[in-house]
């Protein structure tokens, strides 16, 4: 069940979605469409990577196994060091919660609710 | 975790835009959302084909770029669509010029039957993007 759109404001806030299982990234995506969030969609690290150099955002939600030459989590990394203000949340099919205690970026491990995605990005970005 | 789009209201058409440029993809995905569609991105021949196969989404149209790169791989797509998804209209454009005009048509007979603005103003918004 999709998410209800909680404000219209959400629209102004633009989220990367990055992953490249096209159904899993597509169904994120809706979740945080129908919400109203403005939402971007990338196939691997580096197609991320020449949109966050085109384009601002406001989050960026990454799984671990995406294609291209980094891996989710150095994406992450890399998101958190030159764009320090976008939030990062990473989802895998194995927990990750360990490696990521220690940074600020948000974890959620497959199979998730969309709907705890798109909590977790309003509470964090709306009302942090 | 699935979204059931295929649930879904009799004004809302479904276009996957195949490109494996992101940037131009992206641009004409929110362009063609702005009508008033709902719009599956995909980066590659195989991720188009998961989508068309699946149930779960009764796709309308979709608009594949082609390039130098790509074209023999497109035809070849374009091939297969029409022999297993025959009912699915194939636009094709081998610009980025000819997609966004390609947009603006569909888009004007969308839910929204407007174009949220011209298409040369996406093709200027693609090309900012670029820069």
């Amino acid at each position: 069940m999709l998410a209800q759109p909680v404000t219209d404001s959400l629209g102004t806030r633009c989220i990367l979605v990055v992953d490249g299982e096209i159904e899993i990234r597509f169904s994120l995506a809706q979740h945080l469409r129908s919400a109203g969030f403005t939402v971007f969609e990338a196939y691997s690290s580096d197609e991320a990577l020449a949109l966050l150099g085109a384009m601002p955002f406001d989050a960026v939600i990454a799984d671990f196994q995406t294609p291209g030459a980094m891996n989710g989590l150095a994406l992450a990394d890399l998101i958190r060091s030159t764009y320090p203000h976008i939030l990062t949340v990473i989802v895998s099919g194995v927990d990750l919660s360990h490696e990521l205690e220690r940074t600020e970026t948000a974890f959620f491990q497959k199979p998730y609710e969309g709907a705890a995605v798109v909590d977790l990005v309003i509470k964090k970005l709306v009302a942090p | 975790m699935t979204v059931e789009i295929n649930q879904r209201s009799d004004d809302t058409r479904i276009i996957l835009i195949l490109d494996d440029d992101a940037i131009a993809r992206s641009a004409v995905a929110a362009y063609l959302r702005e009508c008033g569609y709902t719009v599956i991105e995909a980066a590659s021949e195989n991720d188009a084909r998961t989508m068309l196969d699946s149930p779960k989404y009764d796709i309308d149209i979709v608009i594949c770029a082609t390039s130098d790169v790509s074209s023999e791989d497109r035809f070849g797509f374009s091939r297969w669509l029409r022999e297993h998804h025959s009912h699915v209209r194939l636009l094709m454009a081998a610009t980025i010029e000819k997609t966004a005009k390609l947009a603006a048509d569909v888009c004007e007979e969308g839910p929204h039957l407007r174009k949220p603005y011209d298409h040369q103003n996406l093709v200027a918004w693609i090309k900012r993007l670029r820069a």
